[in-house]
């Protein structure tokens, strides 16, 4: 039906721009010329970065008459070069779906009414009010910054309630955790630059041909761009436990099976010290030896000789390895000479594989380590780089810190010191800061779902720009549960209906993406902004805006943390005269440049850890810049490419040429961490006998809520299947496209059987995306965290699988 | 059907008769289907040249002289099911262009003596009414039209790396060079496994439409190029012998196109402004 209806408005378009041309046959071509002078001249264009994934595209958004009409790569970006992928080019289409959210509604018995705006907002702020210390706020890496650090400062300043944790913990929590525990500080030290000039590029279990198409294919296609300047063409080396687009592409595969990482980085660090072909030199100035304490395991660990790590790790040899790991012994002998030599250029590159981990923290330390233990570190093209998935997950949430231990800044609230230097900046009265950290993700949600008279103490939650109806593991236990529980109450802004917004109470239509104002930051520190360009439909409003409205009516309520130490507002804002411009009226929102004034207050936490920011004008006139950003003697800003070098970075001593300078052992030295091999928490049996794994596909962006809407992707892409290997099918009995029920000790959901398809999973291992809300794979996923980033692994769960019994498919 | 005329130009009026029913029948069969017949079972350089030589097995026995073992049979659980044509993409029909003989065009571009060429209005505003079916906007990568067995590259470039005419369609070459990853930017059709509906929610973007010619200074004047020439920088591509029809240059016998035709200095990105 719809794409007859949009053929019909695309159709009657272009006969209005035929008819110009047709209708007066003599002079068609003047005419029709006059016609496209006219079109161009009324096309805006202007630069944002791209709505999706972590890579950070920009593209040039058309604007014609107050809607998008067209898209292009922006070729004066560093990131894509003009290039984007197949969501990025329509990603302008994403703001047109039908179904736009665009009125507050209620729900009332059964029913949804509309609701005013100043209706939804004083319910929701009275509900907080009657117990804020049982209220949660569930946040976003899709968040801009200033609405992540709005609702930052509302919850952790205000209410003085740490509870709030965004949607990233599901995502690259444990890459944090193996940054932290490594060097002291999160975020790569190396950058996209490095792909350019890699000898090797290694993608340690995730898929970037699907998921970072454009950063994969600026790899792939060095040869025809000229880039690099290296004779030696880049060799790909795809682990994995599947084999995907990206093995296709690869120079080469190997296929490991769960958990194989952890024992492949420990295979290969065993080599390198075995064979004395660590880079000593670098090891002995840059690095300590670090492994988790006995009782109690914390990010510092506890401090190890080198001779101790060498005799904890002697046990992994390549014969050990190879049986955990099911990668040949020779192969990882190869890999270790690959990382034995010097003169190579090694880019280790992961994402939800080696996230999406009950050892994630460990596995990305290991990796770390592995760089370091060879010294592969710090010279352009060697970096061990972690991707993220959302195209804020660092800015808005590593940087700004929303997580429920965090502050902005890189501080904790568990310590006092911080907390004070955030009352501080905050100009909050001290104490204001509370010192216990907040409920993570999966407790967050396991207490909102459980009686409140038993665990289950959150009883108002208020969701922003995501899904977790659809993301959160073991759904039935950690969302689903909640609508049996009559008193918990579940406030969704969102742009369009989801799995979420279906058990909410209360809905905000929300403005998205170039509808408002906003910056992002991308998965190599690089910072965003863009502006407003169209009017978001109906009432749908900024997110930003709705915290800030929020916060005004807990004040008027007589809320006391709504106020700073000289009882002003907390989000009091001025105009350039100095006047109160009252933002938390939608009418004078705009009045005020909100996002530059609430970056610039928060920009002077990002100098604490040597994150340095530049002012919000800086990024106005870029396509983005590297943090940190230090300002020159000629008043003129520069970025930061390779972090603790000390040809680029500003905060490296001349003369030291690598310093950690947030060591968590305070001598400028990474730690290079020992983690003994743990199998997965659930492992295949007789009762549940395959492996499950989930992930992503190239067309469909996470749950789907854009790009289901977007034609072009979804008929692409338009359902949820099943990949298997044809030998697993063919015992089953199975054919291609037959309709199965998978099924864990947690739920069960009904797919499509697809063999040799665009991933081809080996014997005993079947592959779900989870994009379609109509099959929800998370129904049967597990939800075992990672002990220290208390990330769920989504990548490995024990299931079982039989052709579907009765036709109507269960839900 | 030129082909048909020329070959039974020398024979008995009956089997004229009788071919003028059967391709009618053939029509009218054709006609209550949705237009597009259903797809060789693979396409490729293979079905090219085995259509040539239909009886030529010395392949296949080379073949087996290098391996000697059997080879197995192929396993019906592992067979590709052929995907199902997205038919309500019509791809341009080899018969839609003006003539048999105008492939002899191919020539044209090395033979500067050929004929003037008369794009025709008519035909190129029906091939920009299905252009713009297969792109969201003026400027998008199109989705791939057509069934495809297989989406990788090598499957891509058998016919569009230098353009291809595969049984009675016209395969582009591709305008960019050679970039890995086609499906990155090209969004293909659905995989065949869904047999059940799948869920389509409405969308109303209206894209931006495609230029019907570019402007010109005065009566006579080169047009200049009414769209960004990035990864559109092989005119021939479209402009040129397998391009769309009513789109081809008149003079294809000279080849450096941005000689004459100016580019736009806002649609090539070419002035860096900071904010936009």
């Amino acid at each position: 039906m719809d794409s007859k209806r949009r053929d019909l408005l695309r159709t009657a378009a272009f006969a209005a721009a035929a008819a110009a041309a047709s209708g007066r046959n003599s002079s068609s071509v003047t005419a029709s010329a006059a016609e496209l002078s006219e079109s161009e001249a009324g096309i805006q264009w202007q630069k944002a970065p791209c709505r999706f994934c972590g890579t950070g595209c920009h593209v040039q958004v058309g604007v014609e008459a107050g809607r998008v009409v067209a898209i292009a790569g922006d070729k004066h970006a560093a990131v894509n070069k003009g290039l984007l992928c197949v969501k990025g080019y329509h990603v302008g289409a994403a703001l047109y779906g039908k179904d736009r959210l665009t009125s507050p509604l209620l729900r009332r018995e059964n029913e949804w009414v509309e609701i005013s705006w100043d209706e939804a907002i004083d319910i929701a702020a009275r509900r907080i009010l009657r117990a804020p210390e049982n209220f949660a706020f569930y946040g976003s890496g899709q968040w801009t910054i200033p609405e992540g650090y709005a609702a930052q400062k509302l919850m952790k300043g205000g209410l003085g309630n740490n509870h709030i944790d965004p949607n990233a913990r599901l995502c690259m929590a444990s890459a944090v955790t193996g940054f932290l525990a490594t060097y002291g500080v999160d975020e790569p030290a190396g950058c996209f630059d490095d792909l350019d000039v890699c000898d090797v590029l290694i993608c340690w279990g995730n898929n970037p041909a699907e998921n970072h198409p454009v950063l994969f294919s600026r790899v792939l296609d060095r040869p025809a761009h000229g880039v690099g300047g290296r004779e030696r063409p880049v060799r790909i080396i795809d682990i994995g436990t599947r084999k995907t687009r990206t093995s296709e592409l690869a120079s080469e595969f190997l296929l490991m099976k769960p958990h194989g990482d952890v024992a492949l980085a420990l295979g290969i660090m065993h080599l390198l010290v075995a064979q004395g072909r660590y880079d000593a030199n670098f090891v002995q100035k840059f690095c300590s030896f670090r492994m988790p304490e006995e009782a109690n395991p914390t990010l510092t660990g506890q401090a190890i000789s080198f001779e101790q790590f060498k005799s904890r790790i002697e046990k992994y040899t390549p014969e050990t390895v190879a049986e955990l790991s099911g990668i040949a012994a020779s192969k990882i002998a190869e890999l270790a000479e690959l990382f034995a030599s010097r003169d190579l250029r090694i880019t280790s590159v992961w994402c939800m594989g080696m996230n999406q981990h009950t050892m994630g923290t460990a596995v990305n330390s290991l990796v770390h380590g592995v760089h370091l233990l060879s010294g592969h570190f710090g010279r352009p093209g060697d970096a061990p780089t972690s991707l993220t998935g959302q195209p804020s997950a660092c800015g808005t949430v590593r940087e700004v810190g929303t997580l429920a231990h965090a502050l902005p800044g890189g501080r904790v609230v568990a310590n006092a010191e911080h907390r004070a230097q955030c009352e501080q900046l905050w100009n909050l009265p001290p104490g204001r800061i509370n010192p216990l950290p907040g409920y993570h993700t999966v407790e967050m949600f396991r207490r909102f779902t459980s009686p409140s008279q038993g665990a289950g103490d959150i009883d108002t939650l208020f969701v922003q720009v995501t899904n977790p109806g659809q993301t959160l593991p073991d759904l039935n236990q950690l969302f689903n549960a909640k609508q049996k529980l009559s008193d918990k109450f579940l406030i969704v802004a969102d742009v369009y209906p989801t799995v979420t917004t279906q058990a909410a109470d209360l809905i905000l239509p929300a403005a998205m993406w170039i509808e408002k104002n906003g910056i992002y930051g991308n998965s190599e520190r690089r910072t965003q902004q863009w502006f407003k360009m169209v009017d978001p439909p109906g009432q749908a409003r900024d997110d930003c805006w709705m915290t800030i409205a929020l916060a005004h009516r807990l004040m008027e309520l007589g809320h006391p943390g709504m106020k700073d130490k000289n009882g002003k507002f907390i989000f009091h804002m001025e105009d350039e005269q100095g006047n109160e411009v009252p933002v938390w009226q939608w009418e004078q929102y705009y009045k005020v440049n909100v996002d530059k004034a609430l970056f610039e207050e928060y920009r002077r936490f990002s100098t604490l850890k040597h994150k340095n920011l530049a002012p919000y004008d800086e990024y106005v006139n870029a396509r983005g810049l590297r943090w940190p950003v230090v300002e020159q003697p000629d008043g003129t800003w520069r970025e930061t490419r390779f972090r603790f070098c000390e040809n680029d970075d500003p905060f490296v001593a001349s003369g030291k040429q690598i310093d950690f300078y947030h060591s968590t052992t305070g001598d400028g030295r990474a730690q290079i961490w020992f983690h003994e091999y743990a199998p997965p928490a659930e492992i295949p049996d007789d009762e549940y006998p395959l492996w499950l794994s989930t992930g992503r596909v190239l067309e469909q962006w996470h749950t789907g809520s854009m790009t289901r809407r977007i034609p072009q992707l979804n008929r692409a892409m338009p359902a949820s299947y099943v990949e298997m290997h044809p030998e697993d099918a063919d015992i089953l009995n199975l054919r291609q496209g037959d309709m199965v029920t998978i099924e864990s000790r947690r739920g069960s959901i009904d797919l499509p059987v697809w063999i040799g398809g665009r991933g081809v999973p080996p014997r005993g291992t079947v592959f779900v995306p989870f994009f379609d809300e109509t099959r929800l794979i998370n129904l049967v996923t597990l939800g075992a965290v990672d002990p220290f980033s208390k990330q769920p692994d989504f990548k490995k769960c024990a299931v079982r699988i039989h052709r579907r019994t009765n036709q109507g498919a269960k839900q | 059907m030129n082909e048909n005329n020329q070959f039974l130009s020398g024979r008995l009026a009956a089997v004229f008769l009788l071919g003028v029913i059967m391709l009618a029948f053939g029509g009218f069969i054709l006609g209550i289907t949705e237009g597009v017949g259903p797809p060789k079972p693979e396409l490729g350089a293979r079905a090219l040249h085995s259509e040539e030589q239909p009886n030529d097995m010395s392949e296949y026995s080379r073949a087996s002289e290098v391996d000697q073992e059997a080879i197995p049979a192929t396993n019906y659980a592992s067979m590709r099911r052929t995907e199902l044509a997205d038919l309500k993409h019509p791809l341009p029909l080899l018969q839609s262009f003006p003539s048999q003989t105008d492939f002899t065009r191919c020539v044209t571009c090395h033979n500067p003596h050929t004929a003037e060429i008369r794009p025709n209005e008519t035909d190129k505003l029906k091939s920009l009414a299905a252009r713009s079916l297969r792109r969201a906007y003026n400027g998008a990568p199109p989705i791939i039209p057509h069934v495809v067995e297989r989406t990788n590259d090598e499957a891509c470039f058998t016919c569009h790396g230098d353009g291809a005419i595969v049984g009675n369609r016209v395969a582009n070459p591709m305008p960019h060079g050679r970039l890995s990853h086609c499906i990155q930017c090209h969004a293909s059709p659905p995989p065949s496994i869904f047999s059940e509906p799948t869920e389509v929610i409405d969308n109303a973007f209206v894209g931006l439409p495609a230029p019907v010619s570019g402007p010109r200074a005065y009566g006579g004047a080169p047009p200049v190029i009414p769209h960004a020439t990035w990864m559109r920088d092989r005119c021939l591509s479209c402009h040129g012998g397998t391009g769309w029809p009513g789109l081809e240059v008149t003079h294809r016998w000279r080849e450096n196109c941005l000689q004459c035709h100016a580019t736009s200095a806002t649609l090539e990105q070419l002035a860096f402004s900071p904010q936009l």
